[in-house]
């Protein structure tokens, strides 16, 4: 299996939410999307500069889609994730998957 | 009664630090999420504000990490020596030909000043970090560039500078 570099923990629910929210992910639906399913309130800041970062290593890709009036005329900015980006997920799903097993009985005693 | 808008101060803050390459799509998205969370919560104001003052560190030090701020700085400097440069030689060879003391070489100093100030800031902005992408995607949407304002005001400071000029070339 080829060595991808780590994920970083926002990286990777910013990837997750990439899947998930398929074409429709730009700023705004990735930051809610975290926001409803894990609880954490990041800025909009922070998920661009994790974006920024994954798009300089080939993960994701982005592209400029219309302006709307409830933006002030601004146009969005939709992301996706590109083969390169799901590997690495996997990837570190997977050595996440490895590092737990056998410790099942102890997270659910806890 | 009109829904209470975004804090105007919050967008000119962003406007300033946010490099141009997210800015506007933070300011979309946060003036999308603003127009949403207002119809639940009338005080989001205070959450514009929190969102506002949270997102500047990450993208300036991601913008820092890749440099951009450096080339940046880099295109402004390139721009305003161009500039100045340029403005020393016409100057000199105005001295040179119309006589120091009199009003029209004060006139023409002046519109030498000012033709190197738009020279310089034209020079800054067709050459700054991202040019030829942001007008291939968006025509004329992001005028405002840091490089570009950068050039003009730095070429804005050396006309101003140069009304001291006909004075220096007058001794």
């Amino acid at each position: 299996m080829p060595r991808c570099e780590t994920l970083g923990s926002l990286e990777q629910i910013i990837l997750l939410a990439l899947v998930r929210l398929n074409s429709n992910a730009y700023g705004m639906t990735v930051r809610r999307e975290i926001e409803e399913r894990t609880g954490r309130n990041i800025s909009i800041g922070a998920v661009y500069a994790t974006l920024e970062r994954l798009k300089a290593k080939g993960y994701v890709s982005s592209s400029t889609g219309a302006p709307t009036p409830e933006r002030g005329g601004r146009a969005k900015r939709f992301f996706r994730i590109e083969a390169r980006g799901e590997e690495a997920l996997r990837a570190s799903h997977d050595a996440v998957r490895k590092m737990m097993h056998g410790l099942k009985s102890r997270w659910e005693a806890t | 009664m009109n829904p209470p808008s975004h804090p105007r101060l919050a967008n000119w803050l962003l406007r300033c630090l946010v490099p141009t390459v997210d800015r506007e799509e933070i300011i979309g998205d946060l003036a999308e999420e603003f127009s949403i969370r207002i119809q639940s919560s009338p005080s989001c104001r205070l959450w514009y504000w929190g969102q506002t003052l949270r997102s500047i560190p990450p993208v300036a030090w991601q913008a820092i990490r890749q440099g951009r701020w450096i080339r940046t700085f880099l295109v402004a400097l390139g721009a305003y020596i161009a500039a100045g440069l340029l403005e020393f030689a016409a100057d000199a060879a105005l001295g040179q030909t119309v006589n120091p003391s009199s009003v029209w070489h004060t006139i023409l100093s002046l519109m030498i000043g000012l033709a190197t100030m738009v020279g310089g800031g034209y020079l800054a902005a067709r050459f700054r970090p991202g040019a030829k992408k942001t007008q291939r995607h968006d025509p004329g949407r992001r005028h405002g560039v840091v490089g570009g304002e950068s050039g003009r005001c730095a070429a804005l400071v050396w006309a101003g500078v140069s009304h001291r000029r006909p004075a220096r070339f007058a001794c």
